[in-house]
């Protein structure tokens, strides 16, 4: 769980352009959106799309991704239990 | 005229330049665009991380933008009597071509944030949010730079519109080059 | 505005998927025909979007022009061409054949992209497809539209997203109370394209069955395809000349919402403003207004915040619909296209009804109209197009009564 958490911070890193945040700056149990790292929703899709893109999960409902992407400990948990690649 | 220039910001040539001077000058660096345009948001001491999500348009017209609006609007207070009035040639070219890019081939993922980009006027947008301008905002595509036919079009909205002063400018980018002349521009004198 | 300064409509010309031209575009709305339907033209694999196409292919649209086959065109440029015909007509204009300065203004964002899309891989191979280089861009396929007719004294590309067209008409009359033309033809094309297609898809803003603009379920856009010009002139130039007035551009404003890229503000303030300002700039209150043409795309975002605006301007909201559950979300058109269908429900004193409406929205105290309200005469017809950006215009059309 610990190397998914590290990975899903460099691709959220790489993917979102947080340009001077590395992952050590990401706390696993912050949340993503309205405080925290302040994503917005265009980030929420671009993060879908990695999802896709990375492991496989197709999601089709944007408020799921809301769910999700609570934090990287909870998305890191919903990951393994759904990825397909 | 029912307007004048209040100040104005120059991005050519590597060079990025604030009325007759030239800030900063990166004509012999080898760098991509985006590096040039990173080196300006360092050197200007900017604190906005938004940026970074920016495509090269609006990157290009954010920096010229805080330069024209440092210490001269409340970036804080929302303005109905200020307006954006865009011009280019290209329109958003840059972008469209990056969006493409995750369209083709095999695994097709197309880039929601890129998408975003594929519209010229959403610098408007961008330089909207950031100095909170609600007033007219106007992007037009030209055949090519033309400044008598741009004067034209920014008196023209400054005749029948409550505008008090706006951001102007011509933003050509694309092919790894910016040609930016944005302007200040305020109206000679305040509507009765 | 006094008389001698008021914007007339003089002509106008319309192609969607209901069809070409105002006599098949009213039909199909008076009889609650929608030309939503599954992809047929555009060769998209996403085949489970239903859009509003317009039911003609690129040959046969040629066919109808008398467009060789050594000519290469665009779709947008071949739908703009189409309206652009009907408009010039109506109005008795043709530009090479006058002295008078007439301008075109045109709002398209897609520019020639259904074509270079097709061909894009094969432009790094061969040289045998350059000449969709030129008509890629936007002010190509303007200028494409514009030799097609020859003459106009004044050509230019307004790219604003889904305001566009609504921007072409604010910017045709600027240009006419400045004098800088006696005539401006404006308004807006757009064809659909896979581009864009998947682009609104990955923003998840899709509806994979019809629309529902101000429904309770609404889930999204159905995209379409289309194009509309309106021939502008002062009422001064149009007496001069012996034209017949069709309706008028009574007010307008463009506002910003400065909020977010793609979502409207919850409050609704860029919306708000646009349509006070439009309202004021026309002289009136907002109690004048007899019908809104929403820009009612569907999306949860959208009708909510264009529907909290209503609420916080008008004391009642009068009838509102959106024609978008008839033709889909034709972008960069949909302020011209949409403003030729209010200027029929001013002619005809007629309110187009919103379909696929059943549950009113709970933030709402209003619903549209969504059966067919008795006949009255109508005076002003308010009309938004809110784009990308923020860019939010509204325009207000009168009868000529």
């Amino acid at each position: 769980m610990e190397e998914l958490m590290l990975e899903l911070k460099n691709e959220i890193i790489k993917v979102l352009n947080l340009e001077g945040i590395k992952p050590e700056d990401i706390n696993d149990d912050d949340e993503m959106f309205s405080k925290g790292l302040g994503l917005d929703s265009i980030d929420a899709l671009e993060l879908i799309v990695m999802l896709e893109k990375n492991y496989g999960i197709k999601l089709t409902d944007p408020a799921k991704g809301k769910e999700i992407f609570k934090s990287i400990r909870v998305m890191a948990k919903y990951v393994a239990e759904n990825r397909k690649k | 005229m029912n307007v004048h220039i209040v100040n104005s910001c120059h991005i050519v040539d590597r060079k990025f330049q604030y009325g007759e001077k030239i800030l900063i000058d990166r004509s012999n660096e080898q760098e991509s665009l985006a590096e040039f345009f990173s080196a300006i948001y360092h050197e200007m001491k900017l604190a906005y991380p938004k940026f970074f999500k920016m495509d090269l348009l609006c990157k290009a017209g954010f920096l010229a933008s805080e330069a024209l609006t440092n210490g001269n609007i409340d970036k804080t207070t929302p303005k109905t009597d200020m307006g954006l009035i865009l011009f280019n040639s290209v329109s958003s070219l840059d972008a469209d071509e990056k969006y493409q890019q995750t369209t083709s081939g095999e695994e097709y993922f197309p880039s929601p944030a890129l998408f975003v980009y594929t519209l010229p006027n959403i610098i408007t947008g961008e330089l909207s949010i950031r100095n909170k301008i609600l007033g007219e905002s106007m992007f037009y595509v030209l055949n090519k730079y033309d400044p008598d036919r741009i004067m034209e079009i920014i008196t023209d909205t400054f005749n029948d519109s409550t505008l008090c002063s706006a951001l102007c400018g011509w933003l050509d980018v694309a092919n790894e080059e910016a040609n930016v002349h944005m302007f200040l521009v305020k109206r000679n004198h305040s509507p009765q | 505005m006094n008389n001698g300064n008021e914007i007339l409509v003089t002509g106008s010309g319309i192609i969607t998927a209901l069809g070409i031209g105002k006599e098949a575009t009213w039909d199909a709305l008076v009889n609650e025909r929608s030309g939503i339907a599954p992809v047929k033209y555009l060769q998209s694999s996403h085949g489970e979007f239903p859009v509003g196409e317009v039911k003609l292919s690129n040959e046969e649209m040629r066919a109808l022009l008398h467009i060789g086959s050594s000519t290469i065109t665009v779709r947008s440029s071949l739908l703009g061409i189409i309206a652009l015909k009907e408009a010039l007509e109506e109005a008795g204009i043709k530009p090479s054949d006058t002295k008078e300065r007439v301008a075109l203004i045109s709002g398209i964002t897609v520019g020639g992209m259904d074509q270079t899309e097709l061909v894009y891989q094969k432009l790094f191979e061969t040289e045998a497809y350059n000449d969709y280089i030129d008509l890629n861009d936007c002010g190509g396929c303007t200028e494409q539209i514009a030799d097609y007719f020859n003459g106009f004294t004044s050509v230019s590309t307004i790219v604003t997203a889904c305001s566009s067209a609504a921007n072409a008409l604010i910017v045709a009359s600027n240009m006419l109370k400045a004098g800088e033309a006696d005539i401006v033809v404006a308004g807006g094309c757009e064809c659909l394209s896979i581009y864009h297609l998947n682009g609104f898809h990955t923003l998840m803003i899709l509806d994979n069955k019809l629309c529902k603009p101000f429904d309770q379920h609404r889930k999204g856009i159905n995209l379409g395809e289309g194009a509309a010009y309106l021939v502008l002139e002062t009422t001064e130039h149009a007496v001069k000349r012996g034209a017949v007035s069709r309706g008028k551009l009574a007010g307008a404003c463009n506002a910003c919402d400065a909020f977010h890229l793609t979502a409207s503000s919850p409050n609704g303030i860029g919306p708000y403003l646009a349509m006070k300002g439009a309202i004021e700039n026309a002289g009136l209150t907002p109690s004048a207004i007899d019908y809104i043409n929403a820009h009612g795309t569907g999306t949860p975002n959208n009708d909510l915040t264009e529907g909290i605006a209503c609420m916080r301007l008008f004391d009642k909201v009068p009838p509102i619909a959106s024609i978008k559950a008839f033709i889909g979300h034709t972008t960069s058109a949909s302020g011209a296209v949409e403003g030729v269908i209010s200027l029929l429900a001013l002619e005809n004193n007629y309110m187009p009804v919103s379909l696929n409406f059943s549950q009113q929205m709970e933030e709402l105290n209003f619903s549209p109209v969504s059966n067919p309200l008795p006949k009255k005469p109508l005076k002003y017809i308010l009309s938004n197009s809110f784009g990308f950006g923020g860019n939010d215009s509204s325009i207000i059309f009168a009868s000529n009564k």
